[in-house]
């Protein structure tokens, strides 16, 4: 298991950081100066509730929201990986730096789970006239298998199950050989022993040097798997740290108020988790 | 053995088109023509036929793509029609006489309405086969061919004639310099439409997913928009409206190799050319000595196969 | 010198004459049609095709018995009865150019109203030598007389005809001329919508010829379509239903006719002044106009 701790405050030492996260919609203020740092192998959960802007802050972390001032909505946010600043990277810099994955993947054509996979691998071919390499052959192969779903490759995506999806999307971010992986509900889907197997997965890969933000609204599975966590509330940040000091009856009694919860350990990982009652 | 089966769909198309060309050139409205009849009217008509019947089936297969909806088509989404519009307009200026001239205006046509149906694509959800796009879309077309039909009423004289050219699509005007010149432009076109081939297939997963796999998708949008209108404008300018190609070519297209645009691109040109000569061909033979509208043929066999595939869609879901 | 010009002046002659010969009759005369456009035609054309019915008619009252010279008419092409058997180049709206074309023409006539310039246009780009003729006008229904006349290869007989008509012509104005008491007409041409011979024809032009008024001679349109409350206002002192069918009596016309009896305010009505006149021979503008407009005349003033 890899210590690393977030560092609040230092301005970039850290592998990866995100600093002054602000998004608005007019007078509607949905992510209010969110700042954190993570190390290389560090695995930190983004932990709220709905609507605390988990999403947004990922989908600004890897692009999706550009930072821009557009009509009423309004985007501010200073991202770096390794020293450098995110947004100056091209395209496909940034895509090698940052991938996403959602929740669910929509395709409406008929690509199989191969190719699917194998999109990851564009932003490793920025010229014009290019073929898949061995080594693109490779990384998908090795991606896909590492997920557990190289027996689909010839399927076409529409055909897979929930969960079979995400295992395919989790490949491809795998394939993409991307160093930070920000992934929303991206295993709510699975079956449980993919849930399992995945999360060894994450460790394995965190320990290969990424690091990964992980958002789930199964606080467990997310205590399960991460080192630290950033609880937010209403757009700011509550809470910030190891796990452990992040997930204390005290703050979700603040965050989800009127419900009996209770935190505990568990028996065999020693990881927080939330117990109904108490 | 692996050469061979990458080429094997090329090499089935090509000859598929060269079959339908030569019928083509043989079958007309009048039986036992001479050569100079074939080379002055039917070898014009099968060169415009496969200029047009590519660039609408690129043009359909790229819109496909960036809506991420596999209805989406250039005259189902109304942009024929504002081609159209652009065109006749450009006809009533008198831009005819201009080399291109109204393949510019058509382009300004095409332009402005793919700009309201992205504009109002934005406000809804108009992806994932969701049919609101093409609602949109009908009512774009509508409003573009009844545009057209007023714009002929009133400055032509001869307008009602016009109006059926332009509205159900016509190549009986084709001209063997002006045919030629059109192929050469959607020969260029399309391989510019292929050289963005990694764009299309991201953008193939949606648009989210696209951005995080590194596609610019803002600059890929615009240059994917500026050359689907110019397909359509040279299309549109040269053979008026003609609808269905690029909805049903792509989708056989892409259940014979795939969706990835590397192998799409190219094999849906070659068929969309097939398919529409062949449509010309039955256009001319079908009700002899009478020349039905091209535009009438796709559509009598393209919108069935539309509402076929919406159906089937509805039921899978 | 004097010796010299006479030995220059023969053999010049005769090879003036041996090169006229072999340069054969390809493009003997020009003719310049009724858009301004050089037409090169044949001496003798012998392979025509026509692209409106009225052309039709109008180059076999030239050809006289030489019908076969024509061998292609538009689709309603029936008179004379012998162009029937003719080979259809399609209808005039929308024409099969590779009918046209397999027919090898020497010269095609055309409208400029009628057919589809565009359609014109290609034909000429493939040489074929086309004329187009307008005949909107009295004055232009006579200028294309002489100039369909010239393209089959001017003849007596053809000038005689023309002499003839333009004697009819000149007969009936000056009889018109001489009316007092113009009646107010309507030339129904359509029902449901109405539809009425406007300003802009030249059935207008043939009302006021035989001495009536056109009571829409005014309408800026050729056709126009009016309300029945308008000719309510407008109250003709008769009414004429054209027909265009095989003969003067067919029923829907007739019915046509019977139908104005819904407005019994209308003087017409009242003076039982709806009458049904055979339209065919006023709206071809050939040789027949004559008979037409015999027709319009005694329909209105009777044997007066």
């Amino acid at each position: 298991m890899t210590k690393g701790h977030a560092q609040f405050g230092s301005a970039g030492n850290s592998y990866f950081g995100a600093y002054g996260v602000t998004y608005s919609i007019g007078s509607r203020t949905l992510l209010d100066a969110v700042s954190f740092e993570m190390d290389a192998g560090e695995i930190l959960a983004l932990l709220g509730p709905n609507g605390a802007g988990k999403s947004s802050l990922l989908k600004i972390l890897a692009g999706i929201l550009p930072i821009q001032s557009v009509g009423r909505s309004k985007i501010a946010a200073r991202i770096r990986l390794r020293g450098d600043e995110v947004h100056q990277l091209s395209q496909g810099g940034r895509a090698r730096a940052i991938t996403y994955v959602g929740p669910e993947l929509r395709v409406e054509f008929p690509i199989t789970a191969y190719e699917g996979v194998m999109m990851g691998r564009l932003c490793h071919h920025p010229d014009l006239f290019f073929s898949f390499s061995s080594a693109d052959k490779f990384a998908v192969q090795n991606a896909m298998e590492r997920c557990f779903c190289w027996n689909l490759r010839d399927q076409d995506l529409h055909t897979l199950s929930g969960g079979e999806k995400q295992l395919v999307a989790l490949a491809r971010a795998i394939a993409q050989e991307s160093r930070v992986l920000l992934l929303d509900e991206a295993l709510s889907k699975m079956d449980l022993h993919h849930q399992a197997r995945i999360g060894e997965l994450l460790r394995e890969l965190a320990k290969e040097g990424r690091s990964i933000i992980l958002v789930s609204h199964d606080v467990n599975l997310a205590a399960e798997w991460s080192d630290t966590a950033v609880l937010l509330h209403q757009g700011t940040t509550r809470a910030q740290g190891p796990i452990a000091n992040v997930m204390t009856e005290a703050n979700f009694k603040t965050i989800y108020p009127g419900a009996k919860l209770s935190v505990g350990k568990n028996p065999f990982t020693g990881a927080p988790q939330v117990f109904f009652g108490g | 053995m692996e050469t061979r089966k990458v080429f094997r769909p090329y090499v089935i198309a090509i000859g598929c088109w060269v079959l339908s060309f030569i019928l083509a050139l043989k079958l007309g409205s009048v039986s036992d023509v001479d050569f100079s009849v074939v080379t002055a009217l039917r070898l014009p008509r099968a060169i415009l036929a496969t200029a047009v019947g590519m660039a609408l089936a690129i043009a359909g297969a790229s819109l496909q793509a960036l809506f991420s909806n596999p209805l989406c088509e250039p005259y189902t989404l109304g942009i024929s029609s504002g081609s159209a519009l652009g065109a006749v307009i450009g006809f009533s200026l008198g831009l005819q006489w201009m080399v291109s001239g109204l393949a510019l205006t058509a382009f300004i046509g095409a332009i402005i309405f793919m700009g309201i149906l992205y504009f109002f694509s934005r406000r809804t959800d108009t992806g994932s086969g969701n049919l609101s796009l093409l609602l949109i879309g009908v009512m774009l077309g509508f409003l573009g061919s009844s545009m057209v039909a007023l714009c002929l009423a009133v400055t032509d004289s001869q307008g009602l004639q016009g109006i059926m050219s332009w509205l159900l699509g016509d190549l009986s005007r084709a001209r063997l310099a002006g045919s030629s010149l059109s192929l050469v432009s959607v020969l260029l076109l399309s391989f510019a439409v292929w050289n963005h081939r990694k764009d299309l297939d991201a953008l193939l997963m949606g648009e989210e997913t696209a951005v995080t796999l590194g596609v610019n998708v803002n600059h890929a949008r615009r240059r994917i928009i500026f050359l689907s209108a110019m397909l359509i404008a040279v299309s549109v300018s040269a053979a008026g409206m003609i609808g269905f190609v690029g909805l049903v070519v792509p989708h056989f297209v892409r259940k014979m190799v795939g969706s990835l645009h590397q192998k799409m691109i190219p094999l849906c040109a070659i068929w969309g050319a097939t398919v529409l000569v062949l449509a010309d061909m039955a256009a001319r033979v079908v009700a002899r000595p009478f020349e039905l509208p091209v535009g009438a043929v796709t559509a009598v066999i393209g919108a069935p196969f539309c509402l076929w595939v919406i159906a089937r869609r509805r039921t899978v879901e | 010198m004097r010796f010299a010009a006479p030995n220059l002046i023969v053999p010049s002659l005769w090879g003036a004459l041996f090169f006229l010969a072999i340069s054969g009759p390809v493009s003997a005369r020009e003719i310049i049609d009724a858009t301004g456009t050089h037409v090169q035609v044949v001496d003798h054309p012998n392979r025509i095709v026509t692209l409106v019915p009225s052309l039709g008619e109008l180059a076999s009252d030239f050809l006289g018995l030489d019908l076969q010279r024509i061998v292609g008419v538009s689709e309603s092409t029936d008179y004379p009865p012998a162009l029937k058997k003719v080979e259809s180049v399609g209808q005039y709206q929308r024409l099969s150019l590779e009918k046209i074309l397999s027919l090898k023409p020497d010269l095609v006539l055309a409208t400029e109203d009628g057919n589809f310039k565009d359609q014109i246009n290609h034909l000429r780009e493939l040489g074929v030598p086309v004329v187009v003729l307008s005949t909107q006008t009295f004055s232009e229904i006579e200028d294309s007389m002489k100039k369909v006349a010239l393209a089959l290869g001017e003849s007596d007989e053809s000038k005689k005809l023309i002499a003839r008509f333009e004697q009819g012509i000149a007969d009936l104005r000056a009889r018109g001329a001489k009316r007092q008491a113009k009646k107010k007409i309507l030339l129904e041409l359509d029902d449901d919508p109405l539809v009425v011979v406007g300003g802009k024809s030249f059935l207008n032009e043939a009302i006021a010829l035989v001495g009536a008024e056109n009571v829409y001679g005014d309408s800026s349109s050729g056709y126009p379509r009016p309300s029945h409350e308008d000719v309510m206002k407008k109250n003709p002192d008769m009414v004429l239903v054209a027909t265009f069918g095989e003969s003067a009596n067919e029923p829907l016309y007739l019915q046509r006719a019977q139908s104005w009896a819904r407005y019994p305010d209308l003087k017409a009505v009242q003076t039982r002044q709806v009458k049904v006149i055979y339209g065919n021979p006023l709206l071809r503008p050939s040789m027949r106009l004559l008979e037409g407009l015999a027709l319009l005349e005694k329909a209105i003033y009777g044997n007066s």
